[in-house]
């Protein structure tokens, strides 16, 4: 099948150590389009376009007929929620959604240099929970699968951690993304958050 | 591409492309854009918030509230409870 054509998160980012990329041929084949991982353990620039190439190059059916809305937000305060609402009408809720800082409008070097969410199918969810410290830019991927009933089932609710400092749940509906952070700073005043959320084709 | 606010209670609370919310032109994106990158300095207890008239409203900062699960009882819940 053919990559849709996605260019929002063609930034690269600088000074990244201790992250892992999800990459094709690895162990998670349960994800169809996130196989494997990578871990990046020095500090470099890596480019993020790949990573969303690989989320959304879904194997099997579709072709090019995926569905996808991407933007940016921009929170004029601090604050542990975002609220995305999607342009046009859904009926379902996307395959999964992400947000990533644009890396370039960073406050401070304690800032975090970026973070992603995303939701896949109702039972799973892959996240790249942050960190805040001031040398470490770091991110580890953590590929959950939650039990049933933790699942995002009923309340469109799910939780990715990685640690107290970098746990992040979110809502998600046909409508509607909104992460929530685990404090009140944790999508900051000024900075420019991008996301993409994809939908499988119905028919 | 549009642009667009989002609005509660006479604050400006975000601005964004590609999603859903009060229609903006470029121009205005960039307005509000130049204010929010000007915000002025928060401070322990005070913060700022931006008015509809793009001018910044300054607030008292409620506490950090307590997190009510850390990292390991949310990993525990996304793990069924094992």
């Amino acid at each position: 099948m053919a990559k849709p054509d996605i260019t929002l998160l063609g930034a690269t980012y600088s000074g990244v150590s201790g992250v892992t990329l999800p990459k094709s041929g690895g162990s998670t084949a349960t994800f169809p389009w996130v196989e494997g991982s990578e871990t990046k353990t020095t500090n470099g620039t890596y480019d993020v376009t790949n990573l969303a190439q690989l989320i959304v190059n879904v194997s099997g059916g579709g072709g090019s007929g995926l569905v996808y809305e991407t933007g940016e937000v921009t929170p004029t305060a601090d604050s542990a929620d975002l609220t995305i609402s999607f342009s046009n009408a859904h009926t379902s809720r996307p395959f999964y959604a992400l947000i990533v800082d644009s890396g370039s409008d960073l406050a401070s070097a304690n800032s975090i240099l970026y973070n992603a969410v995303m939701s896949v199918y109702d039972t799973f969810s892959f996240g790249v929970p942050t960190s805040a410290s001031a040398t470490n830019y770091g991110r580890a991927h953590h590929l959950y699968k939650s039990s049933s009933s933790a699942s995002t089932g009923g309340s469109n609710f799910s939780s990715i951690s990685g640690s107290t400092t970098s746990s992040i749940a979110y809502f998600l509906s046909s409508t509607q993304f909104k992460p929530h952070g685990g404090n009140s700073q944790y999508f900051r005043s000024g900075r420019t958050y991008k996301w993409i959320a994809v939908w499988m084709p119905t028919s | 591409m549009n642009f667009y606010k989002t609005v509660e209670n006479g604050y400006i609370t975000a601005i964004g492309t590609g999603g859903r919310g009060t229609e903006l032109t470029e121009e205005e994106y960039g307005e509000i854009m130049t204010v929010i990158h000007n915000k002025p300095q928060r401070t322990e207890s005070t913060d700022y918030r931006l008015k509809e008239d793009l001018t910044w409203e300054e607030y008292d900062r409620p506490p950090e509230p307590e997190p009510e699960l850390d990292g390991e009882e949310l990993l525990d819940i996304l793990l069924g409870g094992e």
